[in-house]
């Protein structure tokens, strides 16, 4: 506690006059959904369209090549194979292939997408594979039209803008997929523009 | 202390994989050239970042205060720890309240400037870094040598070594089969982990809530499976409102490796029920830089790494060479506050060139700020000051200067050893060339 009061009478005596709080960015540029596109394609994702595929099931076979797949899905349009009981622990994620999880909203200007809703918290990040179902609508320019959006996030204590597939060039800058989390990233958008 | 000079001879050893370096840093820069150039509001973001960071810090008490409380009604638990040693204490406690004996970190510049799995193994605590290239360096018992990319000075040989020996894989300069073993390895340790320990890019005063950004996803996947997470964040981490992450998060990844954004942004509020979240609040020397007005804007820094893959002489150099926890021009006006006399010589390892400055994205005046280290250092320096002295005098007067500038021809001419000798290690690596038949006043007596 000692501590804590230190350290804040040294800042009083030390900051410097008081800054008005600066007014808000404005004057950004806009983005479309073929911006998004690329964002996407630049950052290793990828993206399909659900009434071209066809059937999922099938799909997802052909696509990731594996007859036992374990598919956990949260999306209402699709039921996996896998289901967590609670209390969701590590031993019941650790063998997911193919995690299917909602996005709340996409992020043109960098091919970032909101994601808050998941059984455990972990789930986006142990899977093999990862398929974020979102509307071809829920779609923002910005990341500040995107904190425009999250003014009103109240519900649940952690959420995360997913741009990619998780990624790393720590050996030598050679660029490899699938570090520690999903060694994949599909977009699947649910509707015509 | 040898100091940056000194201290760099071991990595100019070898001339091709400075070289290598060189470029790949350069390769870096180009890539968020690109990336910053692709936005046409990029440098009103810079300027906007810049307000608000002085803003912060103009009310960085108040600031705290709301942030504290707020965290705390999110369920996040709140410590403060005046220095190192105090967050190192911390940490411990809460660790031996759970009773282990490992915990995973993801990559946090601020435990490493507290020393801090140096002082948890000492207590028998084993600290599994998670960020591959921190992973690799921590085999090596090496420090990371730059801020975004630990291992960038290593060569992929070098890497498949350490696999080699840590995990008995077969010598393979495959980056892609390399990674893939770390992942296997790694998943035992995540699965495994109790407590997770991350650090924090932005704290947010208005929420109470904090991000976390990594492209491997190796932070989430510590904190979300186990279940304590200690987040350590420096108190100039903390940004006004949420709002203002819009402004942070398009400049960070673009000025630090020319993405448009991390792979994962991570915005914690409160725990998982059953879970917990530590926050430690750490100045550790903070507040006062904070009461010095031609340093405070370093506190603005939100550890990109563009100053360093910008600047001519940390490519040339490499990052060890600084023996500071932050290297580069951003590490070399920042570790003098703590310890004048051991990074006497970073201010120096500069050539003012100023280009660190221009891609600052918070607008710190760093070239600036190492000038006025040097003016400040030398003060302390007797022979360094007589050297300045006697320079400034020289530089002022014509008729020294010509004196001057005679007399070294003179015995450049006569004494060429002698004189490369006196001039180490500024010679050391590039020895004077010949001297020329005659001056330049001479030549342009006769020619003019």
């Amino acid at each position: 506690m000692n501590s804590r009061k230190e350290i804040l009478s040294r800042i009083q005596k030390n900051k410097p006059e008081a800054k008005a709080m600066p007014v808000g960015f404005t004057g950004m540029s806009s983005y479309t959904f073929n911006d998004f596109l690329q964002m996407l394609e630049k950052v290793g994702g990828r993206s399909v369209k659900l009434h071209e595929i066809g059937d999922l099931r099938t799909w997802l076979r052909q696509e990731f090549g594996k007859e036992d797949l374990v598919v956990y899905s949260e999306w209402g349009g699709y039921s996996g194979n896998h289901s967590l009981v609670d209390p969701v622990n590590v031993d019941q994620m650790q063998h997911i292939d193919i995690a299917i999880l909602e996005g709340e909203f996409a992020v043109a200007e960098n091919g970032a997408i909101w994601v808050e809703k998941f059984r455990h918290r972990a789930i986006p990040f142990i899977t093999q594979h990862l398929l974020l179902v979102i509307s071809q609508k829920a779609m923002v320019s910005t990341m500040h039209e995107a904190y425009e959006l999250l003014k009103s996030w109240k519900a649940p204590g952690f959420g995360v803008f997913i741009s990619g597939p998780s990624k790393t060039a720590d050996i030598e800058q050679s660029l490899v997929y699938g570090a520690h989390g999903p060694r994949s990233l599909t977009i699947v958008f649910l509707d015509n523009l | 202390m040898k100091g940056h000079p000194q201290q760099s001879i071991e990595f100019l050893k070898n001339e091709g994989r400075v070289n290598w370096h060189d470029e790949t840093l350069w390769w870096v820069r180009q890539r968020r050239d690109n990336a910053a150039h692709g936005l046409t509001e990029w440098e009103r973001l810079r300027e906007k970042a810049s307000e608000i960071k002085d803003y912060t810090l103009s009310h960085l008490d108040e600031l705290l205060l709301n942030f504290e409380e707020k965290a705390i009604q999110n369920g996040i638990r709140v410590h403060w720890a005046g220095d190192a040693k105090e967050h190192n204490q911390i940490v411990h406690r809460i660790l031996k309240e759970k009773k282990i004996d490992f915990v995973v970190k993801s990559k946090s510049m601020l435990t490493e400037e507290c020393g801090l799995n140096h002082f948890l193994e000492e207590q028998g605590i084993e600290v599994i870094d998670t960020d591959l290239g921190e992973r690799i360096v921590q085999w090596m018992q090496q420090k990371p040598s730059h801020i975004v990319l630990p291992a960038i000075h290593l060569k992929k040989g070098d890497i498949g070594a350490v696999f080699t020996e840590k995990l008995g894989l077969p010598q393979t300069n495959d980056a892609q089969v390399l990674t893939e073993a770390a992942r296997q390895d790694m998943r035992k340790y995540f699965v495994a982990s109790k407590v997770a320990l991350t650090g924090v890019n932005f704290g947010l005063a208005k929420e109470g809530a904090f991000v976390v950004c990594t492209n491997e996803g190796n932070a989430d996947m510590g904190v979300h499976i186990a279940d304590v997470h200690i987040a350590s964040m420096g108190i100039e981490k903390l940004i006004p409102k949420q709002e203002h992450l819009g402004v942070f998060l398009r400049l960070l990844a673009r000025s630090a490796t020319g993405q448009p954004i991390t792979t994962y942004s991570s915005h914690f509020r409160s725990p998982s029920p059953g879970k917990e979240i530590h926050l430690i609040l750490v100045d550790n020397g903070r507040s006062a830089i904070l009461g010095k007005p031609d340093f405070r804007s370093s506190l603005k820094c939100i550890r990109c790494g563009a100053c360093m893959n910008t600047c001519p002489v940390f490519r040339k150099t490499g990052g060890h060479s600084y023996e500071s926890v932050i290297p580069g021009p951003i590490g070399a006006i920042l570790s003098p506050h703590k310890d004048p006399v051991r990074y006497k010589s970073l201010p120096f390892a500069s050539s003012l060139c100023g280009s660190c400055t221009a891609v600052c994205p918070v607008k710190i005046d760093i070239d600036k700020q190492l000038y006025l280290w040097r003016q400040e250092l030398s003060k302390k320096d007797n022979m360094g000051r007589a050297a300045h002295f006697l320079a400034g005098e020289i530089l002022a007067s014509p008729s020294w200067f010509n004196f001057g500038s005679r007399s070294f021809y003179f015995f450049h001419k006569k004494f060429p050893a002698l004189v490369n000798r006196l001039l180490k290690p500024f010679t050391g690596k590039r020895p004077l060339p010949e001297a020329a038949p005659q001056t330049f006043r001479e030549w342009y007596k006769k020619n003019a």
